[in-house]
């Protein structure tokens, strides 16, 4: 089995609106790379858009569609938070020779731990324990790891004992956004910055 | 062994259990959502916009109360307002106009659930932003496709219909859904594995 996807589960979650943000951030990159798992997308789409097109319709307050089409003129909303522009703000804090990481703390929600982590080639990205699944995202450059090359777009999904040892490939930097759920537990030199990284 | 699975698909129009999924065929009156978005994206259709409303606004209400929403009938506005700014967005090619709304449905759902604990919203769907060119005929394969799609689902057994809303629709756990349905969890993995695997099946031949 490919290991460079997400699993189906993981699909659904995003399509029926399940993931938390963060999650749902980092699988959006894999999906901007990957036309296959967008497919699997637009196919849970139009199993949620059946569903819907079945519901039993829930009476709209009187004057709704009155209010509504007098709406449709005013100004957009405000633009949201991208993840482009959440990766420009913050701090990198080193995290060993080569190797540094860069928490996004508001774009993801209450519970999360959103990373982005830039590895220097032939360096190791820090490794960590961590009690819910970790998802990681290559946005530029590649790691390896005990299962496998991991290059652009592709995403890893682990479980809370994983230990993959992923290392980021010679001759280029490693550009990686690792999302996880609940208490972390960094390891070697990357411990020492836990504090300040507020996990 | 969930015996539902064997094929041929046993014929189960007549069996009473049968949840609320409309044969195709059954709301041929009616236009599929895509042509109405397709007309709101060309020429800015107010009365297409207003069919729109008529069917769906009460539907995707229904949804987002499913989903435990705290305000259904502002959110339900918020999305129909959405489908009017977004219809240049909507690519039938990548989806039914029916997808489509359920996609803005399930964002806003996101939306209000950030905005209830004050957290700045996200810009959430990449492909959403890349519009392709539309091209002719369009209306006519996504009509076909929105049919195709519907009895996919159809094709499922009650059984599997039933677990697949649960989980993929109301977003529920699957021990809930054990609980609910009084199954052993396991059941109600399998059963749901292989209803996805099924639709999954199903609706790659609507290509």
């Amino acid at each position: 089995m490919n290991t460079s996807h997400p699993i189906s589960e993981t699909l659904a979650a995003y399509a029926s609106g399940g993931l938390k943000t963060g999650a749902r951030l980092v699988l959006g990159v894999h999906l901007r790379a990957c036309a296959a798992c967008r497919r699997e997308i637009e196919r849970l789409d139009n199993l949620g858009g059946a569903l819907l097109a079945d519901e039993e319709p829930v009476a709209m307050e009187p004057g709704a569609l009155a209010r509504t089409l007098a709406a449709l003129d005013t100004p957009e909303p405000p633009r949201r938070l991208s993840l482009d522009v959440a990766m420009q703000r913050g701090v990198w804090l080193p995290a060993g020779p080569g190797v540094a990481v860069k928490r996004l703390g508001r774009i993801a929600d209450p519970g999360e731990h959103l990373f982005l982590i830039r590895a220097a080639g032939g360096r190791p990205l820090p490794e960590h324990g961590h009690s819910g699944p970790e998802r990681l995202v290559v946005l530029t450059g590649a790691f390896e790891d005990t299962q496998g090359r991991y290059g652009q777009g592709d995403l890893v999904e682990r479980g809370p004992q994983d230990r993959h040892q992923p290392i980021a490939c010679e001759g280029e930097t490693c550009l990686c956004i690792s999302v996880t759920e609940g208490p972390l537990k960094l390891s070697g030199i990357a411990r020492w910055v836990q504090p300040m990284l507020g996990v | 062994m969930d015996v539902a699975f064997a094929w041929p698909i046993p014929d189960r129009s007549s069996s009473p259990r049968r949840p609320r999924v409309s044969a195709p065929g059954a709301e041929d009156t009616e236009r599929p959502a895509a042509a109405q978005i397709l007309a709101i994206a060309q020429r800015g259709d107010r009365s297409a916009f207003t069919l729109l409303f008529v069917r769906f606004a009460p539907k995707v209400k229904a949804f987002l109360i499913r989903r435990g929403a705290r305000a259904p009938e502002e959110l339900t506005q918020e999305v129909m307002l959405s489908v009017w700014r977004k219809a240049a967005y909507f690519d039938p090619v990548r989806g039914t106009g029916e997808a489509w709304i359920f996609a803005i449905a399930r964002n806003a759902l996101i939306d209000s659930i950030r905005r209830q604990r004050g957290h700045p919203l996200v810009e959430m769907d990449p492909a959403a932003n890349a519009p392709e060119p539309v091209r002719g005929d369009v209306e006519l394969e996504a009509a076909e496709e929105a049919r195709r799609v519907r009895a996919a689902v159809t094709a499922l057994s009650p059984e599997q219909i039933e677990v697949v809303k649960l989980s993929f629709f109301d977003d529920r756990p699957h021990p809930e859904i054990a609980a609910r349905l009084g199954l052993p969890l396991g059941t109600v993995k399998s059963r749901l594995r292989l209803a996805m695997r099924r639709l999954r099946t199903l609706l790659d031949d609507v290509r």
